[in-house]
């Protein structure tokens, strides 16, 4: 795939979803890069905002295989992965057959994840990140692409578990949906109430979004931006050199090695779409909150103060020099 | 590794050339900072410790350094051009394509599959950058401070220089400078008597240039390294104006061989002086007692004596006429005697003035020398052979010729006068030489002894060494080991607090905490 498709694609595919969600078009953007590099996306806000019917739209244009899990606190592990039930041949032997569960797609919709007990969250752990799961002993590699969206309302928090650092850390980004804007808000009511729905058609097949992820790969990084990449996540971490004044008041723990992968793959995404074969720094900035905000866990005093890690992010871009070597 | 784009390699070498010089300027203006607060330093040092480098010399030969170190920063080539592919692509918003290309044309990261599209997309955004590509100059950090630490120094170097802290060796070596201003001024006038008895016009000339120095170095705020050059200065024309003596002595001596003159000649001018004292002699009994037959046979071999005696050590010209007048005479020419040997008589009298004024030019710069020493030694105490040999005594403010006459009389084995009078090199006592010692100090010490009877007047206490006393400990208990509250403080941490709560669970703590 030349760089030139790429990026048409991409476009195709955006408008393809603009067709049927109105606004939100940096969110569109930033779910499929997402999407083309290989990650997947917690999308957080309140209920009512079409998280669920974008990641429909998406896949309906994208023709893959698509289900959603509606996240509840008696949903068990076995609901999602699948379980081995038991089955009657015609001459009347029974035997084990494995029944999938609906993680056995392409496109999954992880709906209010956090309402969940975190035993069935960690269900999603080893699909999300090895792109496999594995059921009583036996080992399923799950269909190429992969994409996990899950949402999460951030208001009502009683009833809910909070997702463990380790399943929040396997997310490439964490977006977050706001409320519409004025304009938007009246087109969406003409578009959803109106005697026809917007039909959305197939642009690219699975295919495409693989060729897409490995050219994304491709994209070279300068030395310098690859360390300052390292020196961006190693500011967040409250110890140590080169900490950022708010992560060293606010921050328990900064982001993992994982935030620089995601900001490095994203970046790399955004650079074709920039007509770019490399990594630039403002490549980096654009893609740095979605891609570190859910990595910094505050501590006490920065939970106390509402602290808002977005924040705290931009303080450590703002206090990471991009130039550190020359001196002019 | 592939080969970097020309574009972007000439952008580069462009971008590198003017950061380059930008560099060369921020060397410069930190060696300037450095170089003039070293100088503010030194200029600052010297209120305390005598020194020899004056602070403006400190600052020029700073300022040379840092400026020549600055320009072969800039001067020299650039062989890496990283930085500079950063710094173009950051000032002229490249998007980090200059900087990528060149990594991945000099192998610093691996080569991918859009590296080709790398470098053309580079070389594009090059040639499209080259005819604006201008860095605008980078303004160095500290430029006005290192403006005020110049100035400051500058102003330092000129008004500091001479001040001295009271009680400080700056301040005894600056009192020294003005012991040996005054005892200059003496040989000074050494000098002018010496030119006035023996008609010597060098040491004529000379005198107010002593005096003048003399009163330099007793001007307020005269430092060493000033007094020194000055001193330094007035030697080499001393010593210029006295080998141009030698050099004439010797040719009236031996035309032949200008370089080689008797040793004796130089030390007793009172030998010349017995010679022409005899000649007189000589030419009045000429004149007197031309009939006596006997007396003239005596004159005659006199004058054979003197010539024979002179031989080597007196002027060609004057030795010439002396056998002149010695023939005439024996010819029965006495009148034509009388003007040879008066001939004879002008030109060792004018040996006499030369000579008189090569010495009083040798003796000056032996004070200057022993002044400069002084000078330079600052103010530790004057060593014991200065005062075995009478050097720190100024000279007497008598008859200015006192001091030469003692050196000649040494010379020609007359006892010194004084208490030394008597005394030979090398036996006796130093005490007996030099006679009592001089007070050292302005005031005379005052016994104190304690009256009274015991048990009365003041108590005195005296320092007392010891083991400490056991006493026991003041300090308040503390109930919780500071370990113990970290632990709590990284489990509040972790614990998990429900939003309406935190404000609470805040207060509460930094209750305790302040109650800690």
């Amino acid at each position: 795939m030349e760089p030139e498709q790429f990026r048409q694609t991409f476009l195709r595919l955006k408008t393809e979803i603009q067709k049927v969600i109105v606004g939100y078009e940096a969110l569109i953007e930033e779910v499929l890069t997402a999407l083309v590099a290989g990650g997947h996306v917690l999308l957080e806000g309140v209920p009512g905002l079409g998280k669920t019917l974008l990641v429909k739209t998406l896949a309906q244009a994208l023709e893959l295989h698509y289900s959603r899990i509606q996240f509840t606190p008696d949903l068990m592990p076995a609901d999602i992965i699948g379980t081995n039930v038991v089955m009657q041949d015609e001459a009347g032997r029974r035997f084990f057959e494995f029944q999938r569960g609906p993680i056995f797609s392409q496109i999954v919709l992880a709906d209010e994840i956090n309402r969940a007990t975190p035993k069935t969250q960690s269900a999603l752990l080893e699909a999300m990140q090895e792109h496999a799961v594995t059921a009583a002993g036996v080992h399923y590699t799950l269909e190429e692409p992969f994409f996990v969206l899950a949402t999460q309302n951030p208001i009502e928090m009683e009833g809910t578990y909070p997702l463990p650092e380790a399943q929040v850390d396997r997310f490439l980004f964490k977006l977050r949906v706001l409320f519409p804007a004025l304009d938007d808000l009246v087109k969406i009511m003409d578009r959803t109430t109106g005697p026809e729905l917007p039909a959305v058609e197939r642009v690219t097949s699975g295919a495409t979004i693989l060729a897409m992820q490995t050219l994304a790969r491709e994209v070279a990084v300068a030395a310098h931006v690859k360390d300052y990449v390292a020196r961006v996540v190693r500011a967040t971490h409250p110890e140590g050199e080169g900490t950022a004044s708010m992560a060293k008041r606010f921050v328990r723990y900064g982001a993992s090695p994982r935030g620089a992968q995601a900001l490095l793959l994203a970046a790399k995404v955004r650079a074709l779409l920039a007509e770019r074969a490399n990594v630039s720094f403002e490549d980096l900035r654009a893609v740095s909150l979605p891609a570190l905000r859910h990595r910094v866990i505050l501590n006490f005093e920065g939970e106390a103060e509402g602290a808002d890690p977005d924040d705290i992010v931009r303080n450590a871009l703002e206090e990471t020099p991009e130039l550190t070597r020359v001196r002019r | 590794m592939t080969a970097v784009p020309v574009e972007v390699r000439r952008l580069l070498r462009r971008v590198a050339r003017t950061l380059a010089w930008g560099q060369a300027w921020a060397w410069a203006v930190w060696g300037v900072t450095i170089a003039a607060a070293a100088s503010l330093a030194w200029a600052l040092l010297g209120t305390v410790i005598p020194l020899s480098l004056p602070p403006l010399l400190v600052l020029a030969a700073g300022l040379a350094a840092a400026l020549l170190l600055a320009l072969a920063r800039g001067v020299l080539p650039v062989r890496d051009l990283a930085p500079a592919a950063r710094v173009a692509d950051a000032e002229l918003r490249l998007r980090e394509r200059v900087s990528t290309a060149l990594d991945l044309a000099t192998g610093r990261i691996p080569a991918t599959a859009l590296a080709d599209q790398v470098l053309r997309d580079a070389a594009a955004t090059a040639r499209d950058a080259l005819p604006g590509a201008r860095l605008r100059p980078a303004w160095p950090g500290g430029t006005r401070r290192a403006l005020l630490v110049v100035s400051l120094a500058a102003l330092a170097s000129v008004l500091v220089p001479g001040f001295s802290l009271p009680a400080t060796p700056a301040r005894e070596t600056a009192v020294r400078i003005k012991r040996e201003g005054r005892r200059l001024e003496q040989v000074a006038k050494q000098l002018e008597q010496l030119a006035r008895t023996e008609r010597a016009p060098q040491a004529r000339r000379t005198a107010p240039e002593v005096r003048s120095l003399a009163r330099e170095l007793q001007r307020e705020r005269m430092d060493r390294s000033a007094a020194l050059a000055r001193i330094a200065a007035l030697e080499r024309q001393l010593e210029a104006a006295r080998r141009q003596l030698s050099q004439r002595i010797g040719e009236a001596l031996n035309p032949q061989a200008p370089a080689q003159i008797p040793e004796s000649l130089f030390r007793p001018t009172t030998t010349l002086g017995q010679n022409i004292r005899q000649l007189r002699e000589l030419a009045a009994r000429l004149s007197q007692e031309q009939n006596v037959e006997g007396q003239r046979d005596d004159l005659l071999a006199q004058l054979a004596q003197l010539s024979q005696s002179g031989e080597g050590q007196l002027p060609i010209e004057a030795a010439r006429k002396l056998e002149e007048a010695r023939r005439k005479t024996e010819a029965g020419d006495t009148a034509g005697g009388r003007e040879a040997l008066t001939e004879a008589i002008q030109e060792l009298e004018g040996l006499r003035a030369v000579l008189a004024d090569e010495n009083a030019l040798r003796m000056t710069e032996r004070e200057l020398e022993r002044s400069s020493m002084r000078i330079a030694r600052g103010a530790g105490p004057e060593s014991a052979e200065e005062v075995e040999r009478g050097e720190t005594r100024t000279a007497p403010p008598g008859p200015g010729t006192k001091r030469l006459q003692e050196q000649e009389g040494e010379a020609v084995g007359a006892p010194p006068p004084g208490p030394n009078e008597g005394s030979t090199p090398g036996q006796g006592k130093i005490a007996e030489k030099l006679g009592p010692q001089s007070p050292r100090l302005d005031a005379e010490a005052q016994r104190s002894r304690v009256r009274g009877q015991e048990g009365q007047g003041q108590l005195q206490t005296t320092e007392l060494l010891g083991p400490g006393r056991k006493q026991p400990a003041r300090a308040p208990a503390v109930n919780v080991s500071p370990l113990v509250v970290r632990r709590a403080d990284e489990h509040m941490d972790r614990a998990r607090i429900p939003a309406d709560l935190r404000a609470v669970v805040r207060r509460y703590f930094l209750a305790l905490a302040q109650r800690r």
